[in-house]
């Protein structure tokens, strides 16, 4: 057997030491929350789902094969139940709270006055967050996965279930869209 | 065998650990993280040394470490553990990381591909002798591989020469030596196998690294010095002669008594720069 | 000639091209000849540069536990468990002799259970032969520059300030000591804050974080062992290292 962390910790939990799927969790846990939370904009909704990726995922660890990465499993189960769970929101027509407060830009639990650069690059942060959710998903998908999650294109295309050409245009549409986006909302304040 | 037996219910392998301070120091540097009890109760049953993971959290709260980036720390120490690995190369790779101001994703990359390569040196040694051999001889295998000797040609080595651990110590780190001075790991190979069969490395051997390197000043290419090496010391020749034209007369060499390590250590003199000089080291007897 | 904005991969390389180098973009790309393409490309950097800046918001305090107790309720695993359990191949190697000792160390084990025989308690369950050989270890550092030196390595815990040198005749010649016991230890020296290679040490290897260390090793060699002489500095920490570190556990 390999000696990599991932393949000794799910050898550990699948001889019978569940306790060391714990560490599994933390290792991951904060590359499947963000992705969650950029999909969806939402606190809740990020932590419930990114929760249930590791719980499925631990349902079927006993599929998980050591040669391929564990990281773009955990991240296909992931991305699979945002999806799910956006297409539902979408369908039964409801509104997030925490979404359409990030949409309008009223989210922010941070008062504290920052020094002017940082203030531009927060609210910058805050703009990418609400336009993020404006376009469509699997273009929301791409520029997540390649730009925040910092993936390679050839992971991008894996875990999306794409080919690797199909996920770069992907990239370059939904950049594509958050330009045009900015570029409305700079003309909507200079009038 | 039976020794395995008596230290499985021998007692604690380590002296009195605090875990229960351990806890109130993780308390008060990381208050409000409820996820981090759990990665050190998880430690604390895997056998980690309670000073271990003391050490790394009052530098990571001095360093500001995150919460996650801290408990991802010491579930490496863990896994190592879980792994039948020493936990402490792991600790000092953190100690590390954190002493250098590398960002903790780094540390804990490097804590992956630590842990490759203890997975293959511990594979090596356990391979070679049951795995009762100490943890010298398997940090020095991994140093060894760390340095970039390959796995295939130390486990070829040890397979062929079933040397204790002292041979296994110092020859890892001349396979490196000899990888440093251009040599393949095949060629590495033969001329440590040559050397440990002839009876060198029971201790550290400043000269073997050294005649090799004065040899390859004479033009003769590593393949040939490789095989001249080979046939010299299975021959008889002792080290300091395999590579002169006339070789002498071999004798029966067990010990290679015309260099060993100094009585005192002294300071190099005339170099820029810096150097450590061990007290036994001193590159001729005194 | 415009540049071609069908063409995705060209963009993409544009763009992160422009990433990659300055992270502010390149003046100017081969085929764009109009301002309005140089604003767009700019544009498409910028929104991608912010992507990759975004910091990461923190997960939740409980995650974990939160994850491990659903697991806990859920308990679907236990079967799949088992199954991987029985059906995973295993090798089995026998070795008679050590099946011999194990059968006689197992009736020494019964033996010493059932008479409740005073248990030894082993520092050192990795090393059998706790060894009681130090040796002094003399590092110089050659700087007249420098204003302080210390040395920084495993046998000090990576600790900046704790092994300083010192330069008697201020010079620039730096020495100092440090015991250690038999092993394999890496090092840097740390002159003004700056950690710097000792490039005159006979073994290197890279840290992995982008430097490279010296590698000082030290075998167990009861004929070669020399006497121990008295530390220079850090005896407090040296001391505690003695009988709880990696060399002594």
């Amino acid at each position: 057997m390999k000696f990599t962390t991932d393949s000794l910790i799910v050898e550990e939990v699948l001889s019978g030491n569940k306790e060391a799927y714990g560490r599994l969790v933390d290792r991951y846990k904060r590359p499947l929350y963000n992705l969650a939370f950029r999909m969806t904009s939402s606190v809740e909704d990020a932590r419930d789902l990114s929760q249930e990726a590791f719980v499925r995922a631990y349902t079927k660890l006993h599929k998980y094969r050591p040669d391929k990465s564990l990281f773009t499993w955990l991240y296909t189960i992931c991305l699979n139940l945002t999806r799910n769970h956006l297409a539902k929101r979408r369908e039964v027509g409801s509104e997030d709270p925490d979404r359409s407060a990030a949409a309008r830009g009223m989210r922010d639990g941070n008062c504290d006055p920052l020094p002017d650069d940082l203030l531009i690059e927060k609210e910058e942060t805050k703009w990418l967050e609400r336009a993020l959710q404006v376009i469509p998903v699997e273009l929301r998908e791409a520029v997540v996965l390649r730009y925040m999650q910092d993936l390679p294109f050839e992971e991008v295309a894996m875990i999306s279930g794409v080919s690797t050409s199909a996920a770069k245009m992907r990239v370059y549409r939904g950049l594509e869209r958050l330009r045009e986006l900015r570029a409305r909302e700079e003309q909507t304040d200079g009038l | 065998m039976a020794l395995v037996f008596l230290l499985l219910f021998a007692g604690k392998a380590f002296g009195e650990d605090d875990w229960s301070r351990v806890y109130r120091e993780n308390q008060a540097a990381y208050p409000k993280d409820a996820d981090l009890k759990e990665a050190l109760t998880q430690a604390e049953g895997a056998g980690t040394p309670a000073e271990e993971v003391s050490i790394i959290l009052a530098r990571s709260a001095s360093a500001s470490v995150s919460a996650q980036d801290f408990g991802a720390f010491i579930g490496h120490l863990t896994t190592a553990r879980r792994a039948g690995l020493p936990s402490n190369p792991f600790a000092e790779k953190i100690l590390e990381g954190l002493a250098k101001n590398v960002p903790p994703h780094l540390i804990l990359s490097a804590l992956d591909s630590q842990l490759e390569v203890y997975g293959e040196a511990k594979a090596i040694v356990g391979a070679t002798s049951g795995g009762g051999l100490g943890e010298e001889a398997l940090d020095s295998v991994a140093l060894a591989i760390q340095r970039g000797v390959s796995p295939k040609a130390l486990r070829e080595l040890y397979h062929d020469v079933s040397p204790g651990a002292e041979v296994i110590f110092h020859s890892a780190q001349a396979m490196a030596d000899l990888k440093d001075l251009g040599f393949s790991d095949y060629q590495g190979r033969r001329m440590v196998e040559a050397a440990v069969n002839a009876g060198y490395f029971t201790h550290e051997e400043p000269l073997f690294t050294a005649v090799i390197s004065k040899a390859q000043k004479s033009g003769l290419s590593n393949h040939d010095l490789a095989d001249k090496l080979e046939a010299g010391l299975r021959q008889g020749y002792p080290l300091s002669k395999v590579f002169q034209p006339s070789n002498g007369s071999p004798s029966l060499r067990k010990r290679n008594t015309g260099i060993g390590p100094g009585t005192s250590g002294g300071m190099p003199s005339g170099r820029i720069g810096g150097t450590a000089s061990p007290g036994r080291r001193g590159g001729g007897r005194r | 000639m415009g540049y071609d904005w069908t063409d995705q991969d060209a963009v993409i390389e544009a763009v992160e091209g422009g990433l990659r180098e300055t992270g502010r973009g390149k003046a100017g790309v081969e085929g764009m000849d109009s301002a309005e393409e140089e604003r767009r490309l700019g544009d498409l950097r910028r929104i991608a540069d912010l992507a990759r800046k975004a910091p990461d918001r923190e997960v939740p305090s409980n995650f974990t536990a939160g994850v491990m107790e659903r697991i806990g309720r859920g308990d679907r695993s236990w079967r799949a468990a088992f199954w991987v359990f029985l059906s995973r191949p295993r090798h089995i190697r026998v070795n008679l002799l050590h099946l011999l000792s194990g059968t006689g160390a197992l009736a020494f084990l019964i033996l010493f259970l059932v008479t409740g025989v005073d248990r030894p308690i082993l520092k050192n369950t990795a090393s059998l032969q706790e060894t009681k050989k130090e040796y002094v270890v003399r590092f110089s550092y050659f700087d007249p520059e420098a204003r302080h030196v210390y040395v920084s390595g495993s046998f000090n815990n990576w600790r900046k300030d704790q092994s300083p040198l010192v330069d008697p005749s201020g010079r620039g010649l730096w020495i100092g000591a440090v015991v250690m016991k038999p092993g394999s230890y890496e090092y840097m020296f740390v002159v003004d804050g700056r950690w710097v290679t000792d490039e005159y040490a006979l073994r290197h290897k890279e840290d992995g974080f982008g430097r490279k260390n010296a590698v000082l090793t030290l075998g167990i060699d009861d004929e070669k062992a020399i006497k121990k002489s008295s530390l220079l500095h850090g005896s407090g920490l040296l001391a505690s290292l003695r009988g709880k570190s990696v060399w002594g556990r």
